[in-house]
Order: C-alpha cells, then structure tokens, then sequence
C-alpha cells in the first residue's frame, strides 16, 4: 500500500457523531421542558382564563335575565375570540333565581353559581296602603318614615287603649296618594314558586347531615305526613314538602332550604335562613332569628274554614321578604299577617290582605289594610305603637315580587 | 473503543460542520426559550389586574386608562358591550418592551344607569 492511500485511523467521526447525540438529547430535554413550561403556564393561564369568564358569564346573565330562558342552557361566546365560550342558565330557587355559568373550554370548566333577586330602580315605598275609603289612625308611639303612599281620606290622630298618638309629626316623611289595589305582583314568580325541583326522594326521620351543592342536581325530600326537623343539618339545594305540616325545632340548622307545606311551625330560638312557602298558615314562634336572605311566601289556594295568615310573635327578627297572597281571595276572610310586639322584619312585606302590626318593619309594607284586636274591640286601619322606618340599605335586594322595572342583583355566591 | 475507517481531514470537515450545526441549533433553542419565556414585568402586571378590575368597579370610572410602570404598561380599554348599555367590555393589555405580553377581557355591569 503506496504512502497517499494510507489511511490513517481516526476517531474524530466517531467523537463528533458522539457529541451530536448528547447535544441532540440536551436540545431535546431543552424542549421538553420548555413544553412543559408552555403547558403549565397555559393551564394556570386557562384556569385564570375560566375563572374570569364565569364571572364575566353571571354579568351577562344578570343584563339580559329576561330574554334568558328557564331551566335551560344557553352556550354564548362572550367575546367572539379566543377562550370565551360559557354556558349559562337559570332556575327558580323559592322566591329568588340562581344564576349558574359554566365556563368551558375543552375537557376544563369552571362553573360559578350565584343567587340573585332583584333591586327597585324605581325606589320602593315605604308604606303602601291601598285606597279602601278609611283613613289611617294613629295611635301610641307609632312612627311612620319615609314615602308613605295612603288613601285620600288621609292620616289621623286616634286614642285606643288609653294612648294617644305621641308623635309630632303624623308622617316623618312623604304623603301620596295610593291606588284602590296594590300595585300588580309579578304573575310568573308565583307560577314558579310552585316548580319542583331536584331528585325526589321520601323523606326520613333519620336523616342527620344533608348537604347538597347548587352546582349539582338538588334533593326534593317530601312526606304526606308531617315533618319534624329536629337536630338535623340541612343545607344548600334541599326542598323539604309535606302534604300536612312542617314544625323546625330550634336545634336544626338550615341554611338556603325551602320549606314547603300548608302549615309551617318555627319553634322559638331558632336561628337560620330559609324560605318558607305554605298555603294556610306559617307560624313563627318568639326569638326567632330568620337571617338574610329568608322568605315568607303564604299564596292561598282555596278557601278553608280560617282565613290563611302568617303569625310572627314576639322579639322575632327577620331579614328578607314576607308576603301573602290569595289566588281566591273572600272579602270575609281576609289572609292576615300579625307582627307582634318588639319583632322587627328587615326588608319587603307585602300583604294582599290585612297587617296587624305592632312590632317594626324597617323597609317597605304594602299592605290592603291595616287592623288592630284589643282585648275589648277591634279596628280597622289603626295603627298602636307600629314603626316603619327608612333606615334599609339602597343597595338590599329582595325578591322580585312587583311587575316593575327590577335590577337583578346577586344575593350570595353559592359555591 | 471501535474506530471507524475515514480520511482524517474529510472526517474532520465533517466533524467541525455537525459541531457548526450543534452551535447553531443550540444558540437557535437558547434564542427560542427565552423568548418563550414570559417577562418578569408581565407577570408582575398580571397580579395587578384584579387590583385594577375591583378599583374600576367600585370608582365606576369607566374610562380608557394607561398605567405606565418601569417594566410594564398596562393599557385599559373600556367600552360598550355589544350596544348594551347595561354592561361594559373591559380589555386589559401588557405590554413589555413595546410588546402586548398577555391580554384579558371581562364583562363589568354598568353601575351607573
């Protein structure tokens, strides 16, 4: 072999094929990890994303809550780019509405669910008393504030039971002149008062810890026997029914439930929030405590023997919304709602019917008219040691009961 | 240690070409990953913007607004949403180094109707 054809043996291919795989594994780890990187960032990122599109989807629900159809999904996009697809719905809960918005994306969502009612753009009265012909007398330490809305025949002093009106004034407010019906309620909110709702199941005494999301399909416990909720936790998107009574002894905790029956019975110190809907009696007993956002819903049905009321006895306290109606109302009969003494109801009450008020209202009364039992008589549109006062929140929301221009506002975040 | 068979100087062209290109793609992926990677302004300007969300809700100033920082602008675009005047469309931009680094939307209510 000539010297120019020697080959000399090297190992420099070897070495340089050597380092392109090492090099090659790093550059590929390199990207790996900037993958992984990518991916993390953009999951938080999506998780951010979603979370601000719920949000962004409630908003939307609450501006175009009419045209929005119930117990069913609608898929929006909310911005016309990128992630912004939501799937909002909402459904009656007693006498409010939940929203629910399920931002989706994917395999991922995120989903927010509020509970909304609604907040007067028109500035609620704070006394209504319909125009049946009598004026409103005033006795005791009664104290009218705010816009008072009352018959034509006016306002006076009156003297029962050895008390004469203390006040200086008759009104610490406005006067106006009232209609000869209460302002129109809203018709569908009582159609959906009746919906059911949630997985039906029978209900049992032994029941002890009952907590259902409202993210998820609720429980519809319901009896033809009466129903004693005693030392039991209910809590979240529960209906409890009975075709008889309901009684809730002061041991139970409940928070968000609706109660459904012809007659309910809160036993004393009970403390809690619900909604209450009966159609013959409800029956609050003293130092109860109903908290925001409670409702007391009585809608007659028919007519039996008594007339149909709500009872709330002394030092009770409740924050959210009462009202009475009667589908088939009996001049004879009136449906009826008592306060007692020192029992103070924060928000709307609304009373197709007769009030008989002798503890506070602190916020609005619409009422047919007023009545008053003494131990020796009766009387119609007298007033003896009432209060309704002004001092409620611009910003309170109750339930949407008037047909009248509303803001949809949230109560509370239910999950 | 096997040896492969190769002319020393064309083995070795070929060796300092793979090696040229191992640089290259390298600088190439260094280049890559770092401009990937999200500048510390703009996460900075991130955590911001909920701060910045809240205060354009409860001062219902909704107005265009330009927060310049030493590391980040943030640009707020506030307008109508779809003709609703019930609502408004709130865009936040990160810009860093003349540059939209991130970028969120969100529907507000208009309070003051």
């Amino acid at each position: 072999m000539s010297k120019i054809g020697y080959r000399v043996k090297s190992s420099a291919m070897f070495y340089a094929l050597f380092l392109l795989s090492i090099v090659s594994i790093v550059i590929a780890g390199l990207f790996q990890l900037s993958s992984l990187n990518q991916q993390l960032e953009f999951k938080l990122e999506l998780e951010s994303i979603l979370v601000n599109n719920s949000k962004s989807g409630l908003v939307y629900a609450k501006a175009y809550f009419q045209e929005l159809p119930s117990n069913q999904e609608t898929t929006i996009r909310l911005f016309d780019k990128g992630i912004d697809s939501v799937v909002i719905s909402k459904r009656n809960w007693g006498g409010y509405q939940i929203i629910e918005s399920k931002a989706v994306h994917n395999s991922n969502s995120f989903t927010k669910v509020v509970l909304v009612g609604s907040q007067d753009e028109t500035q609620l009265s704070n006394l209504y008393l319909a125009d049946q012909g009598r004026p409103l007398s005033l006795c005791g330490k009664t104290r009218l504030e705010g816009s008072c809305l009352l018959p034509k025949s006016g306002i006076k002093r009156a003297y029962i039971s050895g008390q004469n009106y203390q006040g200086t004034d008759l009104i610490y407010g406005s006067k106006h002149d009232s209609k000869k019906q209460l302002p129109k309620i809203n018709d569908e909110l009582i159609l959906n008062l009746n919906l059911s709702s949630g997985q039906k199941q029978e209900w049992n005494n032994d029941i002890e810890d009952l907590k259902v999301p409202f993210d998820s399909i609720g429980i519809h416990l319901f009896s033809n026997n009466p129903i004693y909720i005693n030392s039991q936790t209910l809590k979240g998107q529960i209906v409890v029914e009975s075709a008889d009574s309901i009684v809730v002894s002061s041991n139970s905790v409940l928070a968000d439930v609706i109660l459904k029956s012809p007659k309910i019975i809160i036993e004393e110190n009970f403390r809690g929030s619900f909604q209450c809907l009966a159609n013959q009696n409800i029956s609050i007993e003293k130092n109860v405590v109903l908290e925001y956002p409670s409702v007391l819903g009585l809608v007659e049905t028919k007519n039996g023997l008594k007339a149909s009321s709500i009872y709330i006895s002394t030092n009770v306290q409740l924050i959210g919304s009462v009202f009475l109606l009667s589908e088939s109302p009996d001049f004879r009969k009136p449906i009826k709602l008592s306060v007692e003494e020192e029992s103070i109801i924060n928000g709307f009450v609304y009373c197709d019917g007769q009030t008989e008020l002798k503890g506070t209202i602190n916020g609005s009364l619409y009422t047919k008219s007023f009545y008053l039992k003494t131990a020796s008589s009766a009387y119609q549109n007298h007033l003896l040691n009432a209060k309704i006062s002004d001092n409620l929140p611009d910003e309170f929301i109750s339930i949407p009961l008037l047909e009248q221009s509303n803001r949809i506002k949230t109560i509370k975040w239910l999950n | 240690m096997v040896k492969l068979k190769a002319f020393t100087l064309f083995d070795s062209l070929i060796a300092v070409t793979i090696t040229a290109i191992i640089m290259s793609t390298l600088s190439l992926s260094y280049g890559y990953l770092i401009d990937s990677d999200k500048p510390m302004g703009s996460m900075v300007a991130q955590a911001e913007l909920p701060k910045l969300l809240n205060n354009l809700k409860e001062s219902k100033s909704y107005f265009n607004e330009s927060i310049d920082k030493e590391a980040y602008k943030i640009e707020q675009i506030v307008e109508q949403y779809k003709g609703n005047t019930k609502l408004f469309l709130v865009t936040f931009n990160i810009i860093v180094n003349s540059k939209i680094t991130y970028s969120e939307q969100h529907l507000i209510e208009n309070e003051e109707r």
